[in-house]
Order: C-alpha cells, then structure tokens, then sequence
C-alpha cells in the first residue's frame, strides 16, 4: 500500500511586521517558515498507518523552493519514508499559486506515484483556501472526505470508516472506497516529536526534486483566473468601557450594558 | 537526485537544527507555571522527562548498542541549551545528573554487565541517577577526598561524608567516587581513587536534604556512609584510576553545564528584550535607548562566543580528543556569561525583575550556582593557567 501525505511550508508572520501601501506580501525579514499545522496531522496518520500495516510506503509531497526541505525533512524525520519537492522557474514567477495549479500539479505526482490514499491537510494556515484536497480528488477522479477527525482504515477491504467533522459539533460517519483523498483535520491524533533516532535516519533518507517537465507539465499549468490584487491589515477597532462606582454599581451597569447589546434579557 | 549532505562549511547541520526544533517543540509543552513548581515546590518533572526519552534525548550519548544514538555530547549540549532557552529550567541540571553522571560514566567504563543492566533504563528515563564526589573536607580540592571503600576481598566497606550532592533523593543509583588506597599509602595524590555503583537506599548511606535557597530542580543533600557494604561487582573500571577516569564523566559534565548556562543566558535576555519591547517609561519603550540595547547586544554575544567553546569542548570529547581545556574554558566563560545576561536581564525588569512571575531573578539565582558548580569559575582558572599557560601550581 502506499500513502501520499501532501505537505506545504507556510509562512507566518512576527506579530510585529510592516506592510506598505501597495505590497502584494509581507516582507521575507518578517516571516518563519514551519510545517503547515493541519498537515503535521496528516503526516501522523500517514505514519501511524504504515505503522500497523507491513509493506505500506509514506511519501511526502510538497510544492515549494529548496528552502523548504529543511521542513519536508521533519517529516521524514517523524517516520515519512522518502520525499517529492516539486519546484520549477516558472513557480519561482508565480506569485500566487491557486488551488486548481495545485490540484494540477499534485494530480501529476499522483499520475506518477499511483497511491492507493492521499492525505491532505484541511487547509494551510497561510492562504487558507481549505480546497485543495478535493480539488485534487475531482481531478484525479478518486473517491474522497473532507475535514477527517477519525480514520479506520479496512486494507484488505479497500475502505476507509472516517468521521468527518461538520458544524455545529455534528459528526458524520462515511465509508470511503480507496483510492481516496482525505482532509484531516487537526487532533485527529497527537502528532510525534522527531526523534533523534528518526532525525538520524531522515539524514539518509530521499527528498527528489522535480521540475515541471519531470511531471510532463508545462509552465501554463500555473495560469490562473484568479490575480492577487492588494494586501493589507484590517484596521483593529476596539472600544473599553470602565465602570465606575461600588460592585453593586459595577454590577449594575455591566448588566445594563449587556442588556443593551442584546447579550441578556430585561 | 538526494540532497541529504551534511552542512558542508561553518554552522548547524540540518540534523543539528532538526534536534533544535524537536527540543523547542517540547519546550513549549511546559510553560513557567510548571517550572516554577518544580524548582520551588520539587514536583516531579516527569512528563517533561518521559518526552525527552521518548524523543531519545537521554541516549543521545549512548552508544546505539545499548539503545543510545550514539549521537555524542555535541548532541546532547545542543538539547540542553536549546531547552534551557525556552524556559525549561533545570533541564541542564536533570540531564547532567542522570544522563552524564549515570549514562556517561557507565557507556565509558562500566563493566559490560552494568552497561547491560543500567543503559536501557537510564535511556528510557526508567532510571535516576545523582554522583557522590565533593566532602565537606576536601571541596574542589578532590584529590583530599576521604571518604573510604576499603578493599575486604570480596567487596569493599565504606566510610565517610560527601556534600552538596544533587539529586539523591530521586536517584536509583549512585556514581560513588572513593578511595580504595590512602592518600599516604600513594605514589601520587591522584591515584587509590576508585569508582562505585553505589544505592542510595541502602541502611548504611544516609542522606539529609540541604537549603540552598536556589530554585532547582534537584535537592542537595549531604551523605554519611557507615560501614556500607559494596560488592566487587560495583567496582566501575579499575580500581585506583577512578580520578582518571572520572574525566572522561567531568568533562562532559562541565560542556552541558556550560550549555545549560548559554541556553538559561538566552533565555534571560530573550525576556528582557520582551519586556524592554513593551515597557514605556518616559513617553517611549525602553528597548529604545542605547543604555538598554548595547548591553544586551553585548551579553548576547558573549553567550554566542561561549557556545562556540562549548561545540569545540564537545567535538573534542565526541572525537577522543584532549577536551579538557576547552571544557574548562567553556565553562569558565559561560557561567560567567550566564550569570551577567541574567543579571542584566533582572536589571531591565526593574522592580519587576524581583518578582517570580517574571522568571528572571529564578534564572538569575540559577546561573549564580553556575560559578560554583559544576566546578567553580576559580578552579577552571586554575586549570586554564596551569595546563595551557603552563604556569605553576597556586595552591
């Protein structure tokens, strides 16, 4: 069996950054790069799978530049068996990668890894478009779930008994057909620490740089409807209001207040 | 096309930077709150401990035969200084206590039955360890130690008083350093010292806890041993060559005690700058004058250059090299790097600064002990002075 687990680099931003009039990013001095939350859980799922059933591979795949091998190797450091890192020139002059160029892109490595379980994460904690699992499931026509907070997995059956997590705390109980795309979601389980043992092994391990054409893609496979037009921070508005008098009195006007705004009755 | 080199010029490798982020990532596990009950209250530090071990950080100096990771004592410094940084303090003390005292000194010259028997559980945090070497009559001066096994054909009878021992409370197992020839009765001074697995739990060692008014996670304690009986199975190495031997524990001892010290320097001085950041006084933050940046500009650095010292000492070790030293020099130059950012970072804080909730003064109080012990700032500059200056004996 084989598992592909997608993994992105994201960035986040210091608490204090600028951004001026007409940036289309924050600047690269404020920003660290992690492993994107939702996919550590990924990861985890992936690993624990292999874990429990003989003869199942975990490879990771990511679009991003060299850099971000540094965390790709995390991943194999937590027990991914080896890694793809897909990135071209003709990514470098993206400056905003939409979700159909993922699916495009990571539909490819599909093509070429053939997996029988694609484990995204729900979202990115950086653009957070939340779609790119099952975009990659429409275009690769394989069965899917989104927003996976518990994953029984029935090998010799070919079935996948998820929870999905839907609002208002309902849960959903699905059996999937494999080959699938599941989104997992964060506390799905508690992701592990990078072992030194596993960070020995991951020196060893194989992350394979891809270019576009390596995928038989071309460089339009980044065109996209969608432009990035301006960036900025929304203007934070807050207002306190000090009450004054005895805690009867205080209690008084708090009550008041709320009353006002509707909070409580009477 | 693999891209997994080693870093090829000056720097962290990647695995060097990975054991980083997993020592950070544990580290924000355990918040002040918790620190502060174990150095203040002596709750025990075991959920942080069985993470260290299961991220294999306690074997990161054990071979791999014994379940270790053979990684070496460049490892386990980056660990220490790396979780002292963000705020685990005591972490250098816990590591140097069970991880050096205990796995060191049996990975180096335990008997093969004892490397088989304690390895493993030291590795798996299963065990605690502590070691008995200062004497209320000998000090730093270790060649005056009097404590006494004497040799009884089958064993040895010990006799005598240690002091400031750290940890015994906890301790399954004690690294007892004796001697097993009188001082009068040897050619040099250095020499009848001998290492023991000692149990601290036996009826003839007693143990009374000391006050030391430093938040530590570790107890000090003074030990009487009364006709306490030892197998010769407990003999570690050869006997007489303890002293000797003992080097190859206290130098790895003296590097994770100078990177405990870096780490609970950068740590200090990562929260005065915080807190610099935020606190206006005369109509602007105060991080913005020079009188606040340039010393802690100035103590960073120092800090950096010490770790510089602490990696060379540790290569040395992990490459069978003469580490001595650059272990003393890294630890004379952090401790007292240590103790001054953590100063000034009590400094920044003002009034605020004396207060527990802002952490400084414990860490403050910690790397004062860090000039004591382990060895004192005088005794690495004695050693300094004689063994690389090739100046005579002071005392």
């Amino acid at each position: 069996m084989k598992i592909l687990v997608t993994v992105k680099e994201v960035a986040e931003a210091a608490d204090d950054f600028e951004l001026p009039d007409g940036a289309l990013d924050i600047d690269e001095r404020y920003l660290e790069y992690d492993l994107n939350e939702w996919d550590e859980y990924g990861v985890e799922e992936g690993v624990q799978i292999a874990e429990e059933n003989e003869d199942t591979e975990v490879v990771s795949v990511t679009i991003g530049p060299e850099r971000s091998e540094e965390t790709i190797r995390m991943a194999l450091a937590k027990g991914v068996d080896r890694a793809i890192r897909i990135w071209d020139d003709a990514l470098e002059d993206v400056a905003f990668l939409d979700v159909e160029a993922r699916a495009r892109i990571l539909a490819a490595v599909v093509a070429e890894e053939d997996p029988d379980l694609v484990l995204t994460g729900v979202q990115a904690n950086d653009d957070g478009f939340g779609a790119t699992g099952i975009a990659l499931a429409d275009r690769i026509d394989f069965e899917w779930a989104a927003v996976v907070n518990h994953l029984d997995l029935d090998v010799e059956g070919g079935l996948a008994h998820v929870h999905r997590e839907l609002e208002g705390g309902v849960e959903e109980l699905t059996d999937v057909e494999l080959p699938a795309v599941l989104s997992i979601q964060t506390g799905i389980n508690e992701p592990r620490y990078a072992s030194l043992r596993g960070i020995r092994q991951a020196q060893s391990k194989e992350i394979v740089p891809y270019e576009l054409a390596d995928l038989d893609l071309d460089a339009d496979v980044t065109d996209s409807p969608l432009s990035l037009t301006s960036m900025y921070e929304p203007e934070t508005e807050s207002s306190a209001t000090v009450f004054e008098g005895s805690p009867e009195e205080e209690a008084d006007q708090l009550g008041e207040l709320l009353g006002e705004m509707g909070v409580v009755e009477g | 096309m693999a891209t997994t080199e080693q870093s090829s010029g000056f720097g962290e490798g990647p695995a060097e930077e990975m054991i980083r982020r997993t020592a950070r990532e544990i580290a924000a596990e355990y918040d002040d709150e918790y620190w502060r009950e174990v150095n203040h209250e002596g709750t025990e530090p075991d959920a942080f401990w069985q993470d260290c071990a299961d991220a294999g950080f306690l074997g990161a100096a054990v071979p791999e035969e014994y379940g270790g990771e053979g990684m070496g004592i460049g490892a386990m410094t980056t660990i220490v200084e790396t979780l002292e940084e963000h705020g685990c303090m005591g972490a250098g003390m816990l590591f140097v206590v069970t991880p050096v005292f205990g796995s060191i000194t049996l990975a180096r010259n335990g008997t093969d039955a004892q490397r088989e028997q304690y390895l493993e559980p030291l590795v798996k945090g299963d065990m605690k360890f502590c070691m008995a070497l200062t004497e209320p009559g000998a000090g730093q001066n270790t060649r005056n130690l009097a404590t006494d096994a004497e040799p009884t054909g089958d064993g040895y009878v010990v006799n005598g008083a240690k002091q400031w021992i750290s940890g015994v409370g906890r301790a399954d197992k004690m690294l007892l350093i004796a001697r097993t020839t009188p001082l009068e009765a040897v050619e040099r001074p250095t020499g009848g010292i001998s290492l023991f697995l000692a149990d601290p739990a036996d009826d003839g060692v007693e143990c009374r806890p000391l006050d030391t008014g430093v938040p530590a996670p570790e107890t000090q304690y003074e030990i009487s041993f009364d006709d306490y009986e030892l197998d010769a199975s407990a003999l570690i190495g050869e006997e007489g060559q303890g002293l000797y031997q003992m080097f190859d524990t206290i130098n790895p001892e003296r590097l994770v005690g100078a990177a405990s010290a870096v780490g609970a320097g950068k740590c200090a001085l990562r929260r005065a700058a915080d807190y610099a950041r935020e606190r206006e006084v005369f109509d602007a933050p105060i991080a913005t004058h020079q009188a606040i940046q340039h010393p802690l500009a100035d103590h960073y650095s120092k800090l950096e250059a010490a770790e510089m010292l602490v990696k060379k000492g540790a290569w040395a070790v992990d490459n069978d090299g003469d580490a001595g030293a650059a272990a003393n020099m890294a630890k004379l130059r952090a401790s007292e790097a240590g103790y001054d950012a953590c100063d000034f970072a009590v400094q920044v804080h003002g009034g605020n600064g004396l207060a527990t909730d802002y952490f400084v003064v414990d860490l403050w109080k910690g790397a004062r002990l860090g000039r004591i012990a382990p060895g004192s700032s005088e005794m690495m500059r004695n050693y300094i002075a004689e063994r690389v200056l090739d100046l005579p004996r002071s005392y």
